[in-house]
C-alpha cells in the first residue's frame, strides 16, 4: 500500500477519508499481530489504539511513512509491543486458560500446551520484524508468498530469504536449542 | 514451486505444529472496537480541523460513517452521496431543533431502547459526535447524550420495561467515559478551557449519580445492578480527584505526551526503550513546569495510569518527577488557590504517586 494512498491525488495533502480507511483496513490485523506477539487481548487493544495514535503524531508533525504505509503501521505495533514486552517485569508464562482451553484434554495437557505456546511466542517477539510478519503472514494467516511481498513492499525472493531466515532461527530456539 | 509452496507451506511438520499455537486470536470485543474507532476518527478530526481549515463542511458531512464508501469500490456515484449527505444533513436540522437542553425534554424524546427508531437516535448522536469541531464539544456531546440515557432510563421505568435498562446503563457509562475522555484530550491542548469543562462536568455527574439513586428505588431486584454499575460510573468520574478520575483514559493522554518523543525518534528506533522513557519524563516535567495553574490536571493525568501495569514504569518515573516539582516549587501555593478550598486534590496527589513509587520500587527490587 502506497503513501499515495493517503494523499490526495491533486494537492499531495493529506487525505482525511484514506487515513480514516486505514483503521478499518489494518486495525482487525495489527489487534491479531499484537496479541500473537503479546499473548494478552487488553494489550493487543492497547497495541492497536497506541498504534493508530502515534501513527496520526507522525503525520501531524510532517513525518510518517515515505512508500508503504501498512508496513510502516505493524512496524509501530511491532515496536510497541517489544517496548512492551522488554518493560513489564517478565513474570513466569501467562496462562490464559480460558481462552485457549480445549474441553476434551486433560489439565496437564492444557498446562503444557499453554506453556509451549508461550515459548513459541516468546521466540517469535525475539525475531526482526520483517521476520516475524513474513511468519505470521506465511503459517499463521496461510497467505500466499505474493500478499506477503506486495504488504511488506519487498520482493518475492526477499520475503522467501526472510522466510528462510526466520524459520532456521526459529528452528534452532524452539528444537534445536 | 509456487504453487507447490502454497499448498504446502512448511515441510517441517514440527515446526508446523509449534506455530500453529500461536495462530488463534481472540475475537475483538466490538464495543471496544467502536471506542477504538471513534477516538481515531476524533483524532483525526483534531487534527485536520487544526492543520487544514480547508477541509470543507461538505466534506465532514460525507465523512459520516454510514455513508462513507471504501474508497477501492466507489460504486455510489458522486450525485448519490451528495443527496444522501442533503438528506443527513436535513435530518440532522430536524434532530437540532427539536433537542432541548433539560432532562425533561429528553424524556419526551419517543425513542427508548428497544424501540425500532432507538438505533436510528444513536447513530445521529454518533454522527454528531463525529461532526464535532473539537474535544471540548465532543466532551458536551457526550455528557449531553448520557443525560439522555438517563431520560431514557426513567422512561423505560415509567413503561414497566425493566429488560432494556442495561443497554440504556451501559451507554450512559460509554458517554460518560468519553466525555472524560474528551476532556482530557481538552486539558492537554487547553487547560484552562479544560478547568472550566471540568467544573461541568463534575457538576453534571453528582447530578446523574443523584437522579439515578432516585430511579433506583422503582426497579426491581433483577435491574439493581446495572443501575448501580451506572451510579458508580458517575460517581467515580464526577468527583474529579486524582485517585478516581476515569481510569483508562487517562492512559492515552499521558502516552500522546510520551508518543510526540518517542514518535519523532521515529520508527526506525526500534530499540528505543530506555531512550524514550528519559525523553518522555523531560517532556511531562516540562509541561508541568509551564503550566502552574494546571498543576491539578496534570497531576491527575499522571496519577491514574496505575491501573496499567505496563505503564508503570513510565509514569512512576514521572510522577517522581512530579513530586518534586510541586514538593519544591510554587506550584502548591497556586493549585491550592485554584482549588477554591479543595486542599485535598493536592494531597491526594501526593498520595498516589507515593503508591506508585512504592509499587514501581518493589518492581525494580524483584
Amino acid at each position: 500500500m502506497n503513501i499515495n494512498t493517503i494523499l490526495l491525488s491533486d494537492t499531495k495533502a493529506l487525505d482525511k477519508e484514506a487515513i480514516v480507511d486505514l483503521y478499518d483496513r489494518h486495525s482487525s490485523g495489527i489487534f491479531r499481530y499484537a496479541y500473537r506477539l503479546l499473548g494478552s487481548h487488553d494489550l493487543a487493544e492497547e497495541c492497536v489504539a497506541e498504534t493508530f495514535s502515534r501513527f496520526l503524531q507522525v503525520l501531524k508533525a510532517g513525518r510518517g511513512p515515505t512508500d508503504n504505509v501498512q508496513a510502516y503501521l505493524y512496524r509501530m505495533a511491532h515496536n510497541w509491543a517489544s517496548d512492551q514486552y522488554r518493560r513489564q517485569p517478565q513474570s513466569s508464562v501467562e496462562l490464559d486458560l480460558e481462552q485457549h482451553a480445549d474441553h476434551s484434554s486433560n489439565p496437564s495437557t492444557i498446562v503444557h500446551i499453554s506453556l509451549e505456546r508461550e515459548r513459541v511466542r516468546k521466540a517469535l517477539l525475539q525475531l526482526p520484524f520483517e521476520q516475524q510478519r513474513v511468519i505470521e503472514m506465511r503459517f499463521l494467516d496461510d497467505l500466499p508468498h505474493e500478499e506477503v511481498a506486495r504488504s511488506l513492499g519487498k520482493s518475492i525472493e526477499a520475503t522467501r530469504a526472510l522466510q528462510y531466515r526466520a524459520l532456521t532461527t526459529l528452528r534452532q530456539m524452539l528444537i534445536e536449542q | 514451486m509456487n504453487n507447490n509452496e502454497k499448498t504446502l507451506p512448511l515441510q517441517d511438520p514440527e515446526m508446523d505444529e509449534l506455530l500453529k499455537l500461536l495462530q488463534e486470536t481472540p475475537e475483538r470485543d466490538p464495543r471496544v472496537v467502536e471506542q477504538g474507532r471513534a477516538r481515531y476518527i476524533a483524532e483525526v478530526n483534531e487534527m485536520f480541523t487544526s492543520s487544514s481549515p480547508n477541509s470543507s463542511w461538505l466534506e465532514k458531512v460525507m465523512m459520516i460513517g454510514i455513508f462513507r464508501q471504501n474508497r477501492e469500490n466507489n460504486s455510489m456515484s458522486r450525485t448519490m452521496k451528495l443527496s444522501y449527505s442533503i438528506a443527513l444533513v436535513a435530518l440532522l436540522l430536524v434532530f437540532f431543533l427539536f433537542s432541548g437542553a433539560g432532562i425533561t425534554a429528553y424524556a419526551a424524546q419517543s425513542a427508548l431502547p428497544g424501540d425500532a427508531l432507538y438505533s436510528l437516535k444513536t447513530s445521529i448522536e454518533q454522527a454528531q459526535v463525529r461532526l464535532a469541531a473539537d474535544a471540548a464539544k465532543i466532551a458536551e456531546l457526550h455528557l449531553e447524550f448520557a443525560e439522555r440515557r438517563l431520560g431514557e432510563i426513567s422512561g423505560l421505568i415509567a413503561e414497566g420495561r425493566y429488560g432494556d435498562i442495561d443497554r440504556a446503563t451501559q451507554e450512559f457509562e460509554y458517554h460518560v467515559q468519553q466525555a472524560l475522555q474528551a476532556m482530557e484530550t481538552v486539558a492537554a491542548g487547553d487547560p484552562l478551557r479544560a478547568q472550566q469543562l471540568a467544573a461541568r462536568v463534575t457538576a453534571a455527574l453528582s447530578e446523574y449519580a443523584r437522579s439515578l439513586a432516585g430511579m433506583m428505588l422503582n426497579v426491581p431486584e433483577g435491574t439493581r445492578a446495572s443501575m448501580q454499575r451506572a451510579i458508580d460510573t458517575s460517581q467515580s468520574g464526577g468527583v474529579i480527584t486524582p485517585g478516581e478520575f476515569g481510569e483508562n483514559e487517562n492512559e492515552a493522554t499521558n502516552d500522546n505526551i510520551n508518543d510526540d518523543q518517542a514518535d519523532i525518534d521515529g520508527v526506525d528506533n526500534i530499540n528505543g526503550n530506555n531512550a524514550d522513557d528519559d525523553r518522555s519524563n523531560q517532556n511531562e516535567n516540562l509541561i508541568n513546569d509551564n503550566e502552574d495553574d494546571d498543576d491539578n490536571i496534570n497531576t491527575n493525568l499522571n496519577s491514574n495510569r496505575d491501573d496499567d501495569g505496563n505503564e508503570n514504569s513510565n509514569s512512576n518515573l514521572n510522577d517522581q518527577h512530579n513530586d518534586n516539582q510541586n514538593d519544591s516549587g510554587d506550584d502548591n501555593t497556586n493549585s491550592n488557590s485554584n482549588d477554591d478550598g479543595d486542599d485535598n486534590d493536592n494531597d491526594r496527589d501526593n498520595d498516589n504517586h507515593n503508591d506508585n513509587d512504592g509499587d514501581d520500587d518493589k518492581g525494580d527490587d524483584d
